[in-house]
């Protein structure tokens, strides 16, 4: 019965910040995330892409609880979050943040900030506590030597495997990662998704993988969720999403993609300059200022969202039937 | 004057004073640059490329000290110039761009105030023809409406749009060179490509020399004319784009080119290439190859004796003893020959 059940269920999940604009002037409301659904099976990587301050952040951060959605409920294992205890949930779900300079506190060791989770979670043995931290520093590649040692002993590469022996030791079964390698250099990125891979298989781990590295995302997610301005505007699983994307945004964003390959030019990204404020976003389409197929619906009606299977996607372009063929032969020479 | 290389750099060092000794940044860095041209410094964290740039600059910090056999830049000789020469001579005729347009933008001032002080510094011209001037470039630089932007202050702007800004800014001199420090590091990948595009179009148009550092393998193949791949303070391969990244000799360029994860080319899921390791401390006395202690084609030789940086065919100079076909891992101690 559990297994038939999504891990992690969204339903129309918003999120508002009040920004307080002055003392006089009455607060604007920045709505990060706007009504998000989606749901999260064992075993996947979804990775969740988008520009800055399209809510991916936001996202992850209610994901792990850190803050409470303003409407809409997350469904952990089938049940809503906040009726199940914070201990429990904490178990279940651990995140590895962006910058493994700001994660760890740099005045405790490696080995009590590692072993911190279990010792909260109860295990007071200390002979124990010190077994299990060793065995999975051991997992994720850090010497026994560094037990004692303090996070500014480590370089980057390190410190980023003390943050996931810390997400791990609990055994979790869902995983948020925040950025994991974008603080890192090109040769240490590789360790650590190597890593991320291996510790997928032994341990069985869903990941929610937040990037703005599409060659990270094409590598290591099997579905992807594109975000913009707080609505996740295409979901698909990876290959496809890669091979045919649909939305114009999807298309720009991987044009913009550079892999080291002397032949090709600087990509053509046609999205104009105008950035839109999350503050006031645009009418209908909140993607519609910056798009260059938008048609006369895209600025007065907000998009339906489409299902095609397991693929998701909210564009006028292809409602009712009015996908054309010239948009999709147009995003496949991509 | 027109044959010979616009920008000479001949054995630039920087050593950086610290608690700890010595610390070098740059050892005997070496190029030339005939104008119009586009050089990419690429390396890791802590190679030093930043460094070279801020050299060239003579922006050092205090406790870093510059030496150096040449440094020449449109037939002036840096290393020669008084204080005055230089502040004529840098943001007029060679301008550099950083990382962070938040950080090197003032946030008290207007975009256009910060314009117009830029060019009054080297141009005689009244404040309002120095303001039609900056509206006029910032619609250069694709920012439309460009005279109500002049009144904005820096946290109104996006990030794409900020570093524009300084685009527009450094340009407004007309220097000749550009030394661009990671300017689209900071940016969403789609801004990245537009700020590239602009970029790379300038330079074409406006017949820019240009030096580009970046990390980035990717935005080096598709914008620089030459590479100089960075290690430990030192060139350890350069060449033209071509030559350095389809054919790479240096194990270390092999290796980051294996490590990239690229959409369509390495196969989802399986294990990428790592370069085991890392980056040697730059500090005291260094002998042999800085990239040794992480190489895996290490050979005794290697940690002796001193490598230069050596002339292969096609211009291609890489500072390894071994020609590619040569490197053979896991060489013993004793029955190493080249």
């Amino acid at each position: 019965m559990t297994s038939s059940r999504p891990l992690l269920e969204l339903r129309d999940v918003s999120r508002d910040f009040y920004i307080k604009t002055g003392i006089f002037s009455p607060n604007k409301i920045l709505r990060a995330v706007r009504s998000v659904s989606m749901t999260i099976e064992r075993g996947d990587v979804l990775a969740i892409v988008g520009e800055s301050g399209c809510g991916k952040t936001t996202l992850a951060r209610m994901l792990m609880n850190v803050l409470e959605p303003t409407s809409g409920e997350i469904l952990y294992d089938g049940r809503p979050d906040n009726e199940r205890p914070p201990e429990e949930r904490s178990r279940k779900l651990q995140a590895i943040f962006q910058d493994p300079y700001s994660s760890l506190n740099p005045r405790k060791t490696i080995s009590s900030i590692i072993s911190l989770p279990l010792r909260i979670h109860g295990v007071r043995d200390s002979a124990s506590v010190r077994r299990e931290t060793l065995k999975i520093m051991d997992k994720v590649g850090l010497p026994a030597r560094l037990y004692d040692n303090y996070p500014n002993q480590l370089s980057g590469g390190q410190r980023q495997r003390v943050a996931i022996a810390r997400a791990l030791i609990l055994k979790p079964e869902i995983v948020i990662c925040d950025e994991p390698t974008s603080a890192l250099d090109v040769s240490v990125q590789s360790q650590i998704l190597n890593l991320l891979m291996d510790m997928r298989q032994e341990f069985n781990l869903t990941y929610v993988l937040i990037s703005h590295n599409l060659g990270v995302v094409e590598h290591l997610a099997n579905k992807v969720a594109v975000m913009y301005l707080g609505r996740i505007v295409e979901m698909a699983d990876c290959e496809t999403l890669f091979a045919d994307p649909l939305h114009p945004y999807t298309q720009a964003l991987l044009a913009s993609i550079m892999t080291p390959d002397p032949d090709l030019g600087i990509p053509v990204v046609e999205l104009g300059v105008a950035f839109p404020s999350a503050l006031n976003p645009p009418d209908g389409c909140a993607f519609h200022p910056r798009c260059s197929k938008r048609i006369p619906i895209c600025n007065l009606k907000q998009p339906d969202i489409i299902l095609e299977g397991e693929r998701k996607l909210e564009c006028h372009l292809f409602g009712n039937g009015q996908c054309d063929e010239g948009t999709r032969s147009k995003s496949s020479s991509v | 004057m027109a044959s010979s290389p616009y920008v000479i750099v001949d054995e630039l060092t920087i050593d950086i004073r610290t608690a700890n000794g010595v610390l070098h940044a740059v050892s005997n860095v070496s190029f030339e640059l005939p104008q119009g041209e586009v050089l990419c410094i690429v390396g890791e964290s802590g190679s030093g490329k930043s460094m070279t740039a801020l050299g060239l600059m003579g922006l050092l910090p205090g406790m870093a000290t510059r030496k150096a056999k040449r440094l020449v830049v449109e037939g002036r000789n840096l290393l020669a110039m008084s204080p005055l020469e230089k502040s004529d001579f840098l943001g007029n005729r060679m301008a550099m761009i950083f990382q962070e347009p938040m950080t090197s933008l003032n946030p008290c001032f207007t975009i256009g105030n910060q314009m117009v002080e830029t060019i009054r510094r080297h141009r005689n011209i009244s404040a309002r023809d120095a303001l039609t001037q900056a509206s006029k470039w910032l619609e250069k630089v694709g920012i439309p409406s460009s005279a109500g932007r002049l009144d904005q202050y820096p946290h109104q702007l996006s990030g794409g749009l900020r570093q524009r800004v300084m685009i527009a800014m450094m340009l407004m001199c007309e220097p000749k060179l550009i030394i661009a420090d990671e300017p689209t590091t900071a940016l969403d990948v789609t801004v990245q490509a537009q700020i590239l595009q602009l970029l790379s179009a300038l330079q074409r148009e406006l017949g820019l020399t240009m030096i580009f550092i970046t990390h980035d393998l990717g935005v080096v193949s598709r914008i620089a004319d030459r590479v100089a791949v960075m290690y430990a303070g030192q060139f350890v391969e350069y060449g033209a784009t071509r030559e350095v990244l389809k054919s790479a000799q240096h194990p270390y360029t092999r290796g980051l080119l294996k490590c990239l994860p690229v959409p369509g080319r390495s196969a989802r899921g399986a294990h990428l290439g790592t370069i085991p390791g890392s980056v040697p401390s730059l500090t005291g006395d260094m002998s042999g190859c800085g990239f040794a202690n992480r190489c895996e084609y290490v050979a005794p030789d290697c940690l002796t004796s001193t490598v230069p940086l050596a002339d292969r065919e096609n211009e291609h100079r890489v500072r390894c003893l071994f020609r590619p076909e040569e490197l053979i891992s896991g060489r013993t101690a004793a029955g190493a020959t080249p």
